[in-house]
């Protein structure tokens, strides 16, 4: 057998452990190491399972994750999200789809302290849904906009999408951040644009609230401008060359830890809960890292990804159109897998026919981790469509994929106009 | 049942071990974060950086990383696809399971078997960080142990989908 056809079929058994419910970085692991023993030997097999597993763990590099992670654990149980949703509300609660306007808009705002869409999604889920219910809002407009905007948590960084797809396609983690910053404030606003337009044909689906005073609303920004200055300081930092990620990650944990500290909200329980959140996180994240990794050394020996770059470019057809082929192919993947856990999956193989493609790397990173938002919300399965379902029980899930839809059209005309202007993706970091 | 008093007994071990590892990777998670914060201050404040801090990040990494596992699996916080297995029986869950999860701790004892071996390895040739001169191979341990703990995790996730298939 070639090395080639024993790529193939491992990647075969991979994705039959997956869906037989195996977990995402084991079956991965297992994988490259058993492809790695038929091709090598089982000597140089074990030679990687002894290595890697430590190289892995013990790195400076991943130190990035859990520090992103903690900064945003302690945002949330200072009850950040909840005073962002409510200045966001002040702010916007009198127009027409007020509430809805103010969870996009407190999503794009936490999102600049939280790395993840389903974090993001379940924060303001727990706070807004119960607002929306309480002014009488449409349930699909309600859940669908929350559903929506927690995707908007991966783009705006930090972003643990960008993170994981920086190391493992070797490019600036402070390059890809500052690249998907405009994609994601872009994001928010077309959300919010669609938002306007269904409230505008039929304005029973989002009540205007009461219209708060200047002296209120002002009054309310003394209570966020923490998060303002935290993002600042983390994309300051790492564009001015001040802090390395990981610097910045953990300057921006310790500040958030200080101000959970100062607002009175940092009890030894929200220490302990933020301690312990960010500690399942991360070692959910790195099995999953050490997985790819071992399973990209025995992708990398059967040259399957290669062969795959070799193949599609040698159909000498129009680049996009392979571009377009690759993001139907995210999609479904992307509806029954995390974010995270599908970028470590996927890189390894499409990185290099995007290569090949003449395709930038770090616009590409933007356009894979903003279609795995997409695939989050996607029917019939989308994650964070499940994670809304856990915090609003009696909303039909048909409801909330019947909500999601004006945003799934938001999100593909955003993806064209990312993919026809590579200048918002590429601006910001060729300033750097 | 016997291999309910299997279960029951590596209960008794596993949890007081994971309560242990898992407040010392929280511990250690807090430390990164302070001497990550104080280098940057102290170099720009006081010009007077910590030194070391990248060899220092790495090996708290293993201790938390390591530590965070068995947690992790504990709290049911691996992630796989259940969009499939979901739609099965609770019968065909339970041997599903059995069988991934058999073959995930077969994976690991490989891995903490390797593992010890690796700080044999590491003690024999005496490798030491660049700038502090810390030996690498507690922190290997501390990696194997994690894994160590991890797979006996597994293990009773595996007993337990085994007792579900049987029991009925």
């Amino acid at each position: 057998m070639t090395p080639f056809t024993v790529g193939l079929i491992g990647i075969g058994i991979l994705f039959i452990f997956l869906f037989l419910g195996m977990p995402i970085g084991i079956a991965m692991g297992m994988v490259g190491f058993a492809g790695f023993a038929f091709l090598r030997g089982l000597d140089s097999a074990l030679g990687v399972l002894t290595t890697v597993p430590y190289r892995t763990f013990a790195s400076y590099d991943f130190s990035v994750v859990p520090l992103f992670i903690l900064m945003g654990a302690f945002c949330f149980h200072a009850g950040l999200s909840k005073d962002l949703y409510n200045t966001v509300y002040k702010w916007l609660g009198h127009f027409r789809g007020g509430l809805a306007l103010a969870n996009v808009g407190a999503c794009a705002g936490f999102a600049a302290v939280s790395g993840s869409s389903t974090a993001t999604a379940a924060t303001m889920g727990t706070v807004a849904l119960p607002e929306m219910e309480r002014y009488k809002y449409d349930p699909a407009l309600a859940t669908g906009s929350v559903a929506a905007g927690g995707t908007i948590g991966i783009l705006i960084p930090p972003s643990v999408g960008l993170i994981v797809y920086g190391i493992i396609a070797e490019q600036s983690i402070g390059r890809l951040f500052l690249a998907g910053f405009i994609p994601g404030v872009l994001e928010a606003v077309f959300y919010l644009i669609t938002i306007f337009i269904i409230c505008r044909f039929n304005p029973l689906l989002g009540p205007p609230g009461p219209r708060s005073t200047w002296r209120e609303k002002i009054l309310s920004l003394k209570d966020t401008w923490i998060i303002l200055l935290l993002f600042l300081l983390v994309l300051g930092g790492i564009y001015f060359g001040v802090f390395t990620p990981t610097e910045a990650a953990g300057v921006g944990a310790f500040g958030a830890f200080l101000s959970a500290l100062f607002r009175g909200k940092l009890n030894t329980l929200a220490l302990k809960d933020s301690l312990f959140e960010t500690l399942r996180n991360t070692a959910m994240i790195l099995i999953i890292v050490l997985g790819a990794l071992i399973l990209g050394y025995f992708l990398a020996i059967s040259r399957v990804p290669f062969m795959i770059a070799d193949t599609i470019v040698g159909l000498e057809m129009n680049r996009y159109i392979i571009l377009i082929f690759i993001l139907i192919f995210l999609l479904f993947l992307g509806t029954v897998i995390d974010a995270p856990a599908m970028i470590l999956l996927i890189t390894p193989i499409f990185y290099p026919v995007a290569e090949k493609l003449g395709f930038d790397s770090i616009w590409f990173g933007i356009i894979i981790v903003r279609m795995c938002e997409m695939a989050l919300i996607t029917p019939p399965v989308g994650l964070n469509v499940f994670v809304i379902k856990g915090v609003a029980p009696d909303v039909p899930m048909y409801t909330i994929f019947k909500g999601i839809i004006p945003f799934l059209c938001a999100d593909v005309c955003h993806i064209a106009l990312l993919i026809a202007v590579p200048q918002l993706s590429l601006f910001l970091p060729s300033l750097m | 049942m016997a291999l309910n008093k299997v279960i029951q007994a590596l209960k008794r071990v596993i949890d007081p071990l994971v309560r242990i590892i898992s407040y010392m990777a929280a511990g250690v998670l807090a430390l990164m974060m302070l001497i990550t914060a104080a280098d940057v201050l102290l170099r720009y404040l006081f010009n007077r950086p910590i030194s070391g801090t990248w060899e220092l990040t790495s090996y708290m990494m293993a201790v938390v990383v390591s530590f965070g596992l068995s947690y992790c699996a504990l709290v049911k916080g691996l992630i796989s696809v259940e969009v499939l297995t979901s739609r099965f029986s609770h019968r065909t869950q339970a041997i599903l399971n059995c069988v991934t999860y058999f073959l995930s701790f077969c994976f690991f004892v490989l891995i903490t078997y390797r593992s010890i071996f690796y700080i044999k390895l590491m003690f024999e040739s005496n490798l030491v960080s660049a700038v502090l001169l810390i030996p690498a191979y507690p922190f290997i341990a501390a990696l194997a142990l994690g894994i160590l703990v991890f797979t006996l995790v597994i293990l009773r996730d595996f007993l337990e989908y085994l007792s579900q298939v049987v029991s009925r």
